[in-house]
């Protein structure tokens, strides 16, 4: 078993990239770039539509030269080399198959222009075939196949080629729910056995947690923020980062320092006690606080550490009930209640008051406005 | 579909399918009929059987006048060969350039495509004189290749294989351009891209993914520069002089000097026939390529 190693395998130093545009002029989607890519990590781009993902993964394979900047691996620098000749292979984001070869012609492509011998390929193509469970379809042609199977033969494309580096855009995307998650575990498998890394770009923020070794979150052409799945969940870095990645409640409001305790004061709504650390009293900032980080007592008993909200709306997902209401000034929150907790005997109504308690510890502060 | 909206469809397609019959199919059945009767003895034709006209191109002539002449047979290959390299050398021609064109900006593109169209504005006759006046010994590019002391004497170009098909690429090369053109407007530009990041060189990626993508375009230019090609007589009428004969001139003569149209009309329907063959062979390769992958049932694996 094979992990993450320290080895740093890809680096993407200062890229810089813009386009003209018909109607407004330029667009930069990647601006000031910088990335350091581990042997045999599962990096996570993401971000919202329009950010860059695409044009980083392009870059990365050697389709748009770059504005500024330098991509290594292992220390040499690219730019001198044209895409046939990196040892990156890409599933694109539109398939983008052969539409004149078969499903067989397109997957054993890779080999048959590296002359691997016919029997090789045969056998390669088979088992990569049996991989993404498209045994049987060799003969079709892409147009004869489904949105998800064409999918697939583009995974298995590029996986029969045992890259470096593979570069997923939005590459499970078509999948239903069980065929992804199948899909999941054995790029997880390959990444583990074969040592390729992944560069995977997702929109499946679930996808994104459970895949990744780290993950970028990217907004306007810049890397907002890089971690792994925890440090993101937990200690996002800005209000954009938190709403990015899971639920979250995030108020503004002053902080405040009274005798050791810090308090974030909501203008027009309640304080949240806090821990400070790193932020001086009278600052801007944006406190965050999880849904599950609430335990829920019914009843209107403001004290310290608590906020006293009105329940809206009670959504049952099945393990968890998800609770949206309002505070007294009108503020949306969620909470969130274990369902068997609230079936047995909390008898949650619309309507009714209740006490949402937190820890002190567990409120995030993040820099008010920024990026 | 419904039979009633079958029977709207053949009712609303009857006329234009009077029209067309009318005006293809009835002189094609007079040429073939034609080609099949005795020639008068001052034009016109006399209502006879005489399957002699074919014999005078293939070998058994009626005699007397009418002799087994292989000359035809020779001008018929000579007109499959120019029209053959005015395929080849336009195909040359349009390809790379419609690469090129497909990666201007849209203005530029508009502009070329305006530019390649416009000859089509002018006169047949005029354009072809027009080479006429450039090829000729005293014409302007022996003048502009003597006075920069290239030659000394004038090339001789007009009224020579050359110039003729100097003539038909000429004539011909738009038609050539615009099937090919569309079909490399269309080409996918991101399957380049995948050929390359599988590891394709520059060449491999041409003659497996840009090639068979772009074949159609190239076939159907093909044939379309083909058949005007080999059936031309204005060319090698003006550019040809007596030198270069196509079949398209014997034909023409046929009609208009020796007034013997039952030869004319053989000669047309041999040419024709000719096509017709090497349409229906590129049709039978289209489909096999097309059919070589079968196309298996649909549905889940
Ligand atoms: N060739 C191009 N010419 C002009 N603009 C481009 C070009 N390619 C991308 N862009 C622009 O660059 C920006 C980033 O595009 P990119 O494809 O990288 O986004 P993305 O993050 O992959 O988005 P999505 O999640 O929707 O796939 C977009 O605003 C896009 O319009
Ligand atoms: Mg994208």
């Amino acid at each position: 078993m094979r992990h993450a190693s320290d080895h740093e395998l890809l680096r993407v130093d200062n890229v810089r990239k813009s386009f003209r545009t018909p109607e407004s002029g330029v667009v930069t989607p990647l601006d000031g770039i910088t990335l350091s890519i581990r042997n045999n990590e599962f990096l996570t781009l993401l971000g919202p539509s329009g950010c860059g993902k695409t044009t980083l993964l392009k870059t990365i394979a050697g389709f748009e030269d770059l504005d500024e900047g330098e991509i290594y691996l292992d220390g040499r620098p690219m730019s001198g080399v044209p895409a046939h000749r990196r040892p990156f292979n890409t599933v694109f984001q539109n398939y983008a198959l052969f539409p004149h070869m078969t499903v067989a012609g397109n997957v054993g492509y890779g080999l048959q222009v590296a002359g691997v011998p016919r029997a090789e390929e045969a056998t390669r193509v088979a088992d990569v075939l049996r991989l993404v469970g498209l045994s049987g379809l060799e003969r079709r042609k892409p147009a004869q196949l489904s949105g998800g199977q064409q999918q697939r033969v583009a995974l298995a494309r590029a996986l029969v080629n045992r890259p470096r580096v593979l570069l997923l855009d939005e590459s499970l995307s078509a999948l239903d729910r069980k065929l992804r998650q199948s899909m999941q575990i054995e790029l997880k498998n390959l990444q583990h056995t074969v040592g390729i890394t992944f560069i995977f770009v997702t929109h499946d923020q679930e996808e994104a947690l459970t895949m990744s070794d780290r993950i970028a979150v990217m907004d306007k052409g810049r890397i907002l923020q890089l971690g792994t799945p925890a440090e993101i969940y937990d200690q996002p870095a800005s209000r954009f980062v938190a709403g990015f990645i899971g639920t979250s409640n995030i108020f503004t409001g002053t902080l405040t320092q009274d005798n050791g305790a810090a308090r974030v004061q909501v203008a027009g709504g309640p304080a949240i006690a806090v821990t400070a650390g790193g932020f001086t009293a009278g600052e801007q900032v944006d406190v965050m606080l999880r849904p599950e980080h609430f335990a829920l007592v019914p009843g209107g008993n403001a004290a310290s550490g608590s906020i006293v909200a009105v329940i809206e709306n009670i959504v049952f997902v099945g393990t968890d009930l998800h609770l949206h209401g309002r505070l007294g000034n009108g503020m949306p929150v969620m909470a969130l209640e274990r369902h068997a907790r609230a079936a047995g005997g909390l008898n949650l109504k619309a309507g009714q008051t209740v006490t949402l308690h937190y820890q002190a510890t567990s409120p995030h502060l993040m820099k008010s406005g920024a990026a | 579909m419904t039979s009633q909206r079958r029977r709207a469809v053949v009712l609303l397609l009857a006329p234009i399918t009077l029209l067309l019959g009318a005006f293809f199919l009835i002189p094609l059945g007079i040429m073939v009929v034609y080609s099949l009767l005795e020639p008068g003895l001052y034009g016109g034709v006399v209502w006879s059987f005489y399957p002699y006209s074919y014999g005078r191109v293939f070998g058994w002539p009626l005699g007397g006048g009418e002799e087994f002449e292989p000359l035809y047979i020779q001008i018929i290959l000579n007109s499959v060969y120019y029209a053959v390299i005015t395929v080849i050398v336009s195909l040359i021609v349009c390809y790379p350039v419609a690469f090129w064109v497909s990666r201007m900006g849209p203005v530029a593109k508009n502009l070329v495509l305006f530019a390649i169209t416009l000859p089509f504005f002018a006169n047949l006759l005029v354009r072809i004189y027009a080479w006429l006046l450039l090829l000729r010994p005293t014409g302007a590019i022996n003048t502009a290749l003597m006075s920069l002391g290239l030659i000394d004497a004038p090339l001789n170009m007009i009224f020579t294989e050359f110039a003729v098909i100097v003539g038909l690429v000429y004539v011909l090369i738009p038609f050539m351009f615009l099937p090919i053109y569309a079909s490399v407007e269309r080409l996918d530009w991101s399957l380049v891209q995948a050929s390359q990041d599988l590891g394709a060189t520059p060449f491999q990626t041409f003659r497996r993914v840009i090639l068979p993508l772009t074949a159609p375009g190239i076939a159907g230019g093909a044939v379309i520069v083909f058949i005007p090609a080999l059936g031309n007589f204005i060319v090698p009428a003006f550019l040809g002089g007596s030198k270069v004969q196509m079949t398209g001139n014997v034909i023409e003569r046929q009609f208009l000097q020796s007034r013997n149209w039952p030869f004319g009309s053989t000669l047309a329907m041999i040419v024709m026939a000719s096509v017709l063959v090497l349409i229906l062979l590129y049709a039978l390769w289209m489909r096999r390529a097309g059919k070589s992958q079968p196309v298996g049932e649909v549905g889940h694996a």
